[in-house]
């Protein structure tokens, strides 16, 4: 062991760094003033920083996307199937969202959430299927991806029908 | 004894500062010295300046997406009535080019000191402070770059925060904690202004005072060569001895850094006055005039590197997480990883190459990125259309997916590979504009061939350009 590692404690008695001391071996019978004073300072001042550290990541933790709440965008009547998707403005946590609305065959209606699921660019409706200017990925009208890069398919919404009109929620798959 | 010297002996008598100041400013460097070596300096110059435009900047703006009288969110309405007022206006200039110069000079601090081979035993620890501090710049231009809130700004860092979600496991989660909600809100502007104006100039400062404590700790490269063998050893810290044909740093050393200064400071005023940046629309989440999102200069290297990168999952991890992780890991290691105990360029061809393909692949893939802006071609119609008047086009419009063949097999970088056509074969027929598959689709009529029309998700190319392509084809397509 290198000797500034071991180097006496400017006060005297014992000789050793309390640190590396307790490092090599730690037994309950030796806990010596010095020992306790050491183990304690380190303790405390680790909990003081994780106390601050997870009070910031509390603090810093993004809300839940099923806390959206729904919000109604439209009436059951405006979708009919066979109609290409429409693009309705949704909230976004206090900012503009949106969603693309579709009425399927098999599916019913279903509710797309407007972000490519690559990185996340605005895509929109071309001729007949979602195509996004970013890096060129498409999606079907199920979403499925027609040409990557996207490496999943369209993330969907909540998509609920009451009383004639469509309310859409936070992002489901 | 004067006044000033009794101050100075004052504060040594309590704070011991008289033998740092001497080595600081009377250790010895080489008489022929290069500017170059002065770049670290214009780094802390253009800090400097970005401090203090930073801080007038901060009281007029702020990070609110509240709406104003005029419908506008109101960081981006600071924004216009900064750069209604001529002042104003030069001052966001300033911090705007500020940004650039600060990626600029860094990267060439960075190739001097690789170059020179200033990273070598005993500064390994300086260069790894380095990178950190390249880390902490990208990071505040990154930051800084949301904050006007326009089109521009909010889609690249939409970008930029979604790439972080490809790192395994953690990637959600991080990209969560950045924004602060699913997508960018009032959350996300937030928590990158504290960020961009606390947390980062605080880390900045104190890397910075690290690695320019380790300087003078250290001694640079340059004055090792100079020096007699064994002076740092016999030295005594405080006393002045300057070896014969050396000078003492100040005021020669001093000289050459505020010389340095004042070349970065008159060419940052000069492209700050002649070229004031603009502001786009305000941020539309909803993207309804179909911007196509491009990030800055200094990430276009990485932007245009995607564009290669196949469509699966596992490959886009790696391309967006591991290989930059990976490069910057590299890049920290330098030291360790070169264990050549040279100097002399000549006998470190290995670092020597690699810097300089390095230096040619993101040079390269920059300027390639840039290239694919669209740089809008001439309105008329071109009625004996060559090549050279299609390619024009091609570039505005389509090279942004086709430069290479990751998008439908085409590249449309070369006459030769456009002609050759992609995955559904030829996409131009000489003399038939109506059988070329590359006319039908911006037209958009190509859907019974199952292609989108083009270009996709953007707005169509303009008629006279497309006529131009009609009558190029009609020709016969010729180079």
């Amino acid at each position: 062991m290198a000797k500034d590692h071991s180097a006496a404690p400017p006060s005297g008695g014992d000789e050793k760094n309390p640190l590396a001391d307790w490092l090599e071996g730690w037994t309950p019978q030796e806990v010596t003033r010095r020992k306790f004073m050491s183990v304690s300072m380190w303790t405390i001042g680790g909990l003081i920083a994780l106390a601050y550290g997870g009070l910031g990541l509390k603090f810093l933790w993004p809300p839940s996307q099923s806390n959206v709440p729904l919000e109604e965008v439209g009436t059951s009547d405006e979708f009919k199937i066979g109609d290409p998707p429409v693009l309705k403005v949704t909230d976004n946590q206090g900012s503009e969202g949106g969603a693309w609305i579709v009425r399927l065959e098999n599916e019913g209606l279903v509710a797309y959430d407007m972000h490519c699921t690559h990185l996340e660019c605005p895509f929109t409706w071309v001729g007949n299927q979602f195509a996004c200017p970013c890096h060129g990925s498409t999606f079907d009208i199920h979403g499925q991806v027609t040409h990557p890069p996207a490496p999943r398919p369209l993330r969907r919404r909540l998509v609920v029908e009451k009383d004639g009109k469509v309310l859409v929620g936070g992002i489901i798959s | 004894m004067s006044a000033s010297k009794r101050l100075l002996q004052w504060l040594d008598e309590r704070l011991s500062i008289k033998d740092d100041m001497t080595e600081a400013l009377y250790h010895p460097v080489p008489r022929r010295e290069s500017y170059l070596d002065y770049l670290g300096f214009a780094a802390v110059f253009v800090f400097i300046s970005q401090f203090v435009t930073g801080i007038l900047l901060a009281t007029v703006y702020a990070p609110s997406l509240a709406l104003t009288s005029d419908g506008l969110p109101y960081a981006y309405h600071a924004m216009k009535v900064l750069m209604s007022e001529p002042w104003g206006y030069f001052i966001r200039s300033l911090h705007f080019w500020g940004a650039s110069f600060m990626v600029v000079v860094v990267f060439l601090h960075m190739l001097r000191v690789f170059y020179i081979g200033a990273y070598k035993k005993p500064r390994e620890l300086n260069w790894m402070l380095g990178v950190l501090l390249l880390v902490t710049v990208l990071a505040f231009a990154f930051t800084g770059y949301l904050l006007p809130w326009d089109q521009e700004a909010y889609w690249a860092t939409m970008v930029g925060t979604a790439m972080v979600g490809y790192a395994p496991l953690v990637g959600d989660w991080l990209t969560g904690i950045l924004r602060g909600s699913e997508f960018l809100t009032q959350a996300t502007i937030s928590r990158f202004f504290s960020i961009h104006v606390l947390v980062l100039p605080i880390t900045l400062v104190l890397l910075m005072a690290a690695h320019i404590g380790l300087v003078f700790r250290v001694g640079v490269t340059e004055a090792d060569r100079a020096l007699p063998p064994g002076w740092r050893k016999k030295h005594v810290r405080g006393t002045v001895d300057i070896p014969k044909g050396m000078v003492p740093f100040y005021p020669y050393g001093t000289f050459g850094m505020v010389m340095t200064v004042l070349v970065t400071m008159l060419a940052l005023l000069a492209v700050a006055y002649f070229f004031l940046p603009e502001i786009q629309a305000p941020a539309d989440p909803l993207n309804r005039d179909h911007y196509e999102p491009k990030p800055p200069w200094y990430f276009m290297f990485l932007y245009q590197f995607l564009k290669f990168v196949p469509g699966y999952y596992w490959a886009q991890v790696v391309a967006i997480v591991v290989i930059p992780t990976v490069a910057v890991l590299l890049l920290f290691l330098v030291p360790l990883l070169d264990k050549n105990p040279s100097h002399e360029p000549r006998r470190r061809p290995v670092a020597l190459s690699a810097m300089a393909s390095m230096v040619v692949l993101l040079v390269g893939l920059t300027y390639m990125g840039q290239k694919s802006t669209v740089i809008p071609p001439t309105e008329e119609v071109v009625t004996q259309a060559k090549w050279s008047d299609v390619s024009k086009i091609f570039q505005a419009y389509c090279a942004s997916c086709h430069i290479s063949t990751t998008s439908g097999g085409l590249s449309l970088a070369s006459y030769e590979s456009t002609m050759k056509g992609g995955q559904n074969g030829a996409v131009i027929v000489p003399g038939k504009p109506e059988e070329s598959l590359l006319w039908l689709v911006i037209n958009g009529e190509a859907n019974q061939y199952n292609v989108p029309p083009m270009p996709l998700g953007g707005q169509p190319i303009p008629a006279t350009a497309r006529q131009t392509i009609e009558n190029w084809i009609k020709d016969g397509a010729s180079k």
